[in-house]
């Protein structure tokens, strides 16, 4: 990790307003919606530079996935900008940001992000193919992915024969395919026990590391990962 | 509790609840489904029903079944006018035929109306299953829950026989703009009554309730997470055995015929029976079709949104013949159509008498069963596609969070429903031209009836296309609501 060098992603006072970004109101009733209430995001900043790792933490409702889906350039704040390697995220067009998300940006959710009728090689050949490589150079490497984490045997599996623990590494594999410059995992070891959680959490570290991606991190476990810098504590709004 | 009580409780109006235009827009296209049923269905037996008025002396069921039920006044009106004009004679003399002829294409349209109900059910249970999960942990009955979604979908089926009805009033001054027997109908031949009308509503909902409770038989509900799906397995490939042998054996016998030469009735019959049997023949192999199709196309796909297609494809290969099944009927419709159009060019002698005047007819009606069956397999289609569409909602969202574009999603979606198409076209083409062909001899040799042929089935291929891609489209929209996430 080198934070002397310039940050890869940078947030200034965002704010996200859900009432704000709701539809106007047209009764009496739904005035309310425009009484004093909390803020989801609340002026935050953030800094990530290349090769780092950040955990975001905090309690159910803080905000925590707001933020990264913010940072991710999936929603736009109410208030605020997000800068990847200097490009602000909300002047981009909506096509670029989608390439943006699938080109330099890898996902890891806490579950159903695998599409259930594909088989595991596929998954993973998926991002590649959408960035527009063929499905024989796709899925060779993601067959070398699959071998990487030794999930070879599950090559044919479709999600719904996997377990909790491989579906995640799947997952990891898939983010990974496309070599991301950040990975935004939203709770990765949520659905799954302990020590499968701690297995995957390092698998993703690992080859996160391995890759020179940065990675923010939204989780509950203060445990892991123990080399994370934890700069936003989100507190309950 | 009581279903009802449970009913009310989840349609309380829920403003500002994220998700539920979803559901709201759910319900409408199921209504918009039913609703397009029966103002076809009603359109249909109102062309019927201007048959029967126009052979009855005085115009009533009863009095052409029986001459003895007729009141005497006008059976005596009736049988003057024959005994003075020959064209009324002629005409007299074919009523009962065009009478067939009406009720054999309301027959034709039972099959696509009664395949449009099913999926209309499937739409009224779907995305309900979370809901009705947590309602099976919290306690209810699996009959309430049954209960409770039959209800639903019986309650869309009444709005949509309900709307339906004001459609059958707006196709109403379409239907006068034709021309059988050489005259219009008029608002009173087409008037099927209100005991029809309330026989209608009833039995769309009475249907829609049959449909899903069956469908609800395939979805057990259970308390933990979402409903469990039994699986489908694919048809044995005995079906494929059963197909080519009565395919083969379908040719010999029609090799000894020939329709032309035939009696009405029994040209009818035959008619009905080809048509029948060959729509019962492809659904037997339409699955296998699909699979093996879709199989070619997953082993090196050209693209991303055609390997997300195939594999759903794949995953359920009876969902995606399902969705597009409706259409095999029509390209049926679609030959028996060309070949009577061309009989009707082909009749020799004065334009006016009522054989060429019948055999004009039978291609006007061909036409118009044929973009009704046309209009309920785009519909039929949509409403599955759109079902589909929704179910799938959370994998194709994560998708576009993942930086997968719109257009990748809508060109998979689109081939979802364009690969079963064109091979249900295709083996549905195939099936017709070979078993009408013994019948008609050189028929599709001509310009003629080839062109009109292929424009019927071009018109059915548009209007399932316009009909999926809308729906698409609009349930992609709903699909798309953006959940807040804020934790």
């Amino acid at each position: 990790m080198n934070t002397t060098a310039q940050p890869i992603l940078t947030a200034t006072d965002l704010t996200m307003d859900y009432a704000a970004q709701a539809a106007k109101p047209r009764t009496a009733q739904d005035q309310g919606a425009f009484a004093p209430h909390p803020l989801a995001l609340n002026r935050v900043n953030f800094t990530l530079h290349p090769g780092e790792t950040v955990a975001v933490m905090g309690p159910s409702g803080s905000g925590k996935s707001t933020l990264l889906h913010a940072l991710a350039g999936i929603i736009t704040p109410t208030a605020g900008t997000v800068q990847f390697r200097g490009a602000n995220l909300a002047a981009m067009p909506d096509a670029e940001r989608t390439a943006l998300r699938r080109n330099a940006f890898g996902f890891v959710f806490q579950s159903g992000q695998l599409l259930p009728e594909l088989p595991a090689v596929e998954n993973i050949a998926l991002p590649l193919m959408l960035g527009g490589m063929p499905y024989a150079q796709a899925t060779s490497q993601a067959v070398l992915w699959l071998e990487r984490f030794g999930l070879r045997p599950l090559m044919a599996q479709r999600p719904g024969e996997m377990s909790g623990g491989q579906m995640q590494r799947v997952a990891i594999a898939r983010a990974l395919s496309v070599n991301p410059a950040i990975i935004f995992a939203d709770e990765p070891t949520g659905a799954l026990d302990q020590t499968t959680g701690h297995a995957v959490m390092r698998l993703l570290m690992d080859a996160a590391r391995a890759n020179n991606a940065s990675v923010v991190l939204v989780t509950h476990d203060r445990t892991w990962p123990p080399t994370a810098r934890t700069p936003c504590t989100c507190a309950t709004a | 509790m009581s279903t009802f009580a449970l009913w009310r409780l989840f349609h309380r109006p829920a403003r500002g609840v994220r998700g539920s235009d979803s559901a709201d827009s759910t319900t409408m296209l199921a209504v918009f489904a039913f609703a397009a049923a029966t103002a076809i269905f009603l359109t249909v037996l109102g062309g019927l029903h201007g048959f029967i008025w126009r052979a009855s002396p005085d115009h009533t069921i009863a009095c052409l079944l029986d001459e003895s039920h007729c009141s005497a006044t006008a059976l005596a009106a009736h049988k003057h006018v024959i005994a003075t004009s020959a064209a009324a004679a002629d005409q007299a003399n074919y009523a009962s035929t065009y009478i067939m002829l009406a009720l054999f294409a309301c027959l034709l349209l039972l099959v696509p109306f009664a395949a449009l109900a099913g999926p209309a059910a499937r739409l009224a249970a779907s995305r309900r299953d979370a809901r009705l999960a947590a309602l099976r942990l919290a306690g209810a009955t699996t009959g309430q829950v049954v209960r409770l979604t039959a209800f639903d979908s019986a309650l869309q089926a009444l709005a949509g026989a309900l709307i339906g009805i004001a459609g059958y009033f707006a196709l109403m001054p379409l239907i006068m703009l034709l021309t059988f027997q050489n005259q219009h109908f008029t608002f009173a031949q087409l008037w099927v009554g209100p005991v029809a009308l309330v026989a209608t509503v009833a039995g769309v909902t009475l249907l829609a309730l049959l449909s899903a409770l069956l469908t609800l038989r395939r979805v057990a509900i259970t308390p933990l997470g979402v409903s469990a799906r039994q699986g489908q397995p694919l048809p044995s490939k005995i079906r494929l055995l059963i197909f080519a042998v009565a395919v083969i054996g379908a040719l010999a016998i029609l090799s000894n015929m020939q329709l032309i030469n035939a009696g009405t009735g029994a040209m009818i019959a035959i008619i009905f029976g080809l048509i029948v049997g060959c729509f019962a023949l492809i659904n037997l192999v339409g699955s296998f079709a699909v699979t093996i199709r879709a199989r070619s196309r997953a082993r090196r796909p050209r693209n991303a949104a055609t390997m997300i297609a195939m594999r759903r494809i794949l995953d359920n290969p009876k969902r995606a013949w399902r969705n597009v099944s409706g259409i095999g009927l029509a390209v049926f419709i679609a030959g028996i159509t060309s070949v009577c159009s061309l009989f009707g060019s082909l009749a020799s002698g004065d334009p006016n008498s009522a054989d060429v005047i019948m055999m004009r007819d039978i291609g006007t009606g061909g036409l118009l069963t044929l973009a009704f069956a046309g209009v309920l397999a785009a519909v039929s289609s949509g409403v599955m596609q759109s079902a589909s569409v929704i179910d799938q909602s959370n994998e194709y969202n994560m998708l576009v969070l993942e930086g997968t574009d719109e257009a990748t999603l809508r060109k998979a979606r689109f081939q979802e429903v364009l690969t079963p198409l064109n091979t249900v076209v295709l083996l549905a083409g195939i099936c017709s031209l070979l078993l009408l062909a013994p019948l008609v001899g050189n028929a599709f040799t001509q310009p003629g009836p080839l062109i009109s042929f292929v424009g019927g089935v071009a018109l059915c291929y548009a209007l399932v296309l316009v009909g999926a891609v809308a729906a698409n489209r609009t349930a992609a929209r709903l699909a798309c609501v953006t959940a807040r996430a804020d934790d």
